[in-house]
């Protein structure tokens, strides 16, 4: 089962369209980091799947649910940490809990004051009194209490220290892997979510332009380099599964989307007269500033 | 329901201290209410000044400032509140912040009691007098309910309202500028109609609103309605063309009797009539509004005519029977079984008043608002007068009123009556 399914989910304001025709599978038990860079519609996204926003057209389902129909029992189900939600920011971190722990009957108080200690939370302080990282540390702890079948964490890590992210980071996956919960992360930011997503989709433009799991992204994606003598580097045709090729003296360099140990050297050398091929592996940053830059190129392309 | 009781709680935490300055304010303005009653007239004009300033002036806007804090902590706008998020469903909310209006216009009760208490209000009296200040209440409610719930915080609530008062100023200067001078008016019973039509617009706007707000969270269809509303009601006040019925023929409510801290009628349907009553005689009956102690009966008027100077009659209606040992002791020596009127003097035995009459303000339009508590001292007959007469009829003069003061002395009842004397049926 999926913890999230969105078909064809659309979002406009206006003429200008934040989401387009986006379809997403977010397996149950993954920690799904939804990436792309500043207003790709991560956040519009979310907030149509929290039912906070009405989609255009398409429509999604969370937990099963139709994201427009969830009611205070799905809800119960699902956590929601966000940088833009505001918190109630009059109370304590203690009435803050108080005030929360009612509504969730699974609620686990030995949970939450693990959680407080961890966090180093006073429960005596009034919200409005705490840094941003202490506060985004109480609103994941609310969150986190009932223990949560899913939990949306939407640009969590803005602005926080990287003490801070870690403890944050760390808290939530220990949590989330004792009752394998499934967490959808948004950031604009991949060296955030590397450590602990093991899907990622990349969002950009407001379409979906990568969505599998990590250790199979960083398996098919290579930066191969082919060197050899100037004149004879001729790049007769790249495949499509290259991506920015470039050539500057004695050395091409690209992009493989498709790699396979196997074919690689064979099939580069038959296309570029080179002589040595070197495959080396990408991080998923480099790999979402490929796929993000090709996007935009695929974009421009009709328009020219 | 658990829920909303729920958050109603963590609401009346969030606004405590609001509340107390609520209860703080108004009770402050009941005490210089209360000491202004025995001051004399200079004096008590300043004191009755800062207590109407006080009561009519600080207390609904801090009424507001709740509705608002009520409202914008679980904003049904705003798309990144906290509520939003976790299971609490827009029914409950809803519930939640209607229990959490109706705890707030207890306040404002609670804190009169004691003044009524201390003015010998009897249980139904407090009842009336209670029921108003929750009509003064949902009042402000109605009027604030969608600017407060369309705005995303308290500049923008501000904002609105300030917008809204101006446009409703400017439009109404508007409205003069179009009128010749000399030409004679809207009759009163149209503008009656419109007005009532006006207000029922808005309260179903409002409550309308609400329901869309909480419910659905239809932001855009709420916003369009509310603008629909407004079309509505500034077509109507300027050219809705029909009275309606209920406002033909005298009927509608125009002078009524009140309460000391009230604000609207508390004894309607006794009291109606439609035409001015300069050189008209107006029967008011002295039931709910009349207060009659030892000293003197007390009737608090409230007139919708600004410019009011004319005739009033009073006259005692029917009355209930009451103890007779209330009878004795209110009125010492008279040890015979009460009768018909001195039953409801016992009755409606109050003492003490807030706002005296400054008939010379009255017809000041622009101080009329200010002056539409009135007080009319009349001195009773002694029990033994008052013994086998089924009821006392009292006329005066409203100009006179100012000459009618209170005497202590319950035993000379003719010299306390400087304008026309009280003349027995």
């Amino acid at each position: 089962m999926n913890a999230i399914e969105t078909h064809q989910l659309s979002r406009r304001y206006g003429k200008a369209e934040a989401v387009h025709g986006l379809d997403l599978t977010v397996p149950a038990g993954s920690v799904y980091a939804f990436i792309g860079p500043n207003g790709a519609g991560k956040t519009t996204t979310i907030r149509m799947l929290m039912n906070l926003l009405e989609p255009t057209s398409g429509d999604a389902r969370v937990l099963g649910v139709d994201s427009r129909k969830l009611s205070p029992r799905e809800r119960r189900r699902i956590g929601y940490v966000s940088e833009n939600q505001k918190l109630p920011d009059w109370m304590t971190v203690d009435q803050l809990m108080r005030y929360c722990e009612p509504l969730y009957p699974t609620w686990d108080r030995d949970l939450e004051k693990k959680l407080l200690r961890k966090f180093e939370l006073p429960p005596e302080r009034k919200l409005k009194q705490l840094s941003r990282g202490m506060m985004m540390k109480a609103a994941l702890l609310s969150s986190l209490a009932y223990r949560p079948e899913l939990l949306v964490l939407d640009e969590p890590f803005n602005g926080l220290d990287p003490l801070v992210r870690d403890e944050f980071i760390a808290g939530a996956l220990e949590v989330s892997e004792q009752d394998e919960w499934t967490i959808f992360i948004s950031s604009h930011d991949i060296n955030e979510v590397e450590q602990l997503a093991d899907w990622v989709g990349i969002v950009d433009a407001g379409r979906l332009t990568l969505a599998e799991p990590i250790d199979a992204l960083l398996a098919r994606f290579r930066t191969i380099e082919i060197t050899g003598l100037a004149d004879d580097l001729q790049i007769c045709s790249a495949p499509e599964t290259w991506l920015e090729v470039e050539q500057a003296g004695n050395l091409v360099r690209a992009i493989e989307t498709r790699y396979s140990p196997d074919d690689l050297e064979r099939d580069c050398l038959h296309r570029i007269k080179g002589q040595a091929v070197v495959a080396k592996p990408m991080t998923l940053r480099q790999i979402f500033v490929a796929v993000a830059r090709d996007g935009r190129n695929q974009a421009r392309k009709p328009a020219a | 329901m658990r829920q909303a009781v729920h958050i109603l709680r963590k609401d009346l935490v969030r606004l405590k201290w609001i509340l107390m300055l609520l209860g703080i304010v108004l009770g402050g303005g009941l005490v210089l209410a209360r000491i202004q009653a025995g001051l004399d007239a200079e004096t008590a004009a300043m004191f009755q000044g800062a207590a109407k300033v006080m009561i009519f002036g600080v207390v609904p806007l801090i009424q507001v400032g709740l509705l608002m804090g009520l409202l914008h902590d679980d904003s049904v706008v705003a798309l990144d509140v906290f509520w939003l998020t976790r299971p609490i469903s827009g029914v409950e909310l809803l519930a939640a912040k209607a229990l959490g209006w109706m705890m707030i216009g207890i306040v404002p009760v609670a804190v009169s009691v004691p003044f009524w208490l201390t003015h010998d209000f009897g249980w139904a009296q407090i009842g009336a007098a209670a029921q108003q200040a929750l009509r003064a209440h949902f009042l402000i409610a109605v009027v604030a309910l969608p600017f407060a719930m369309m705005s995303v915080s308290g500049s923008k609530f501000v904002m609105s309202l300030i917008v809204a008062g101006g446009g409703i100023l400017l439009f109404s200067l508007v409205l003069q500028l179009g009128t010749t001078p000399g030409e004679e008016g809207v009759p009163r019973a149209l503008i009656q109609t419109r007005a009532w039509l006006a207000c029922w617009i808005w309260i179903a706007t409002a409550l309308t609103v609400a329901a869309n707000q909480f419910l659905r969270r239809r932001t855009r269809t709420s916003r369009a309605l509310l603008a629909v509303a407004v079309v509505g009601v500034l077509f109507i006040v300027a050219c809705w063309p029909w009275t309606l019925g209920a406002f033909r023929d005298g009927s509608a409510t125009s002078t009524s009797a009140v309460r000391p801290n009230g604000v609207e009628s508390i004894d309607r349907a006794e009291i109606r009539t439609d035409s001015k009553p300069s050189g008209d005689r107006i029967g008011i009956p002295l039931r709910d509004g009349a207060v009659v102690s030892r000293r003197g009966v007390t009737l608090y008027i409230q007139t919708a005519f600004l410019d009011w100077t004319g005739k009033l009659d009073v006259s005692f209606g029917e009355a209930t029977p009451t103890p007779f040992e209330r009878f004795s002791e209110l009125m010492p020596g008279a040890m015979e079984p009460p009768n018909h009127a001195s039953q409801y003097f016992i009755r409606h035995r109050i003492t003490g008043a807030m706002f005296r009459v400054n008939p010379t303000e009255l017809p000041n339009r622009f101080n009329a608002a200010a002056e539409r508590f009135c007080r009319l001292s009349f001195s009773t007959r002694p029990a033994a007068e008052l013994a086998g007469r089924p009821a006392v009829d009292v006329a005066e003069w409203m100009e006179d009123a100012e000459l009618i003061r209170f005497a202590d002395d319950a035993h000379e009842p003719e010299k306390r009556v400087t304008g026309r004397r009280i003349s027995p049926r």
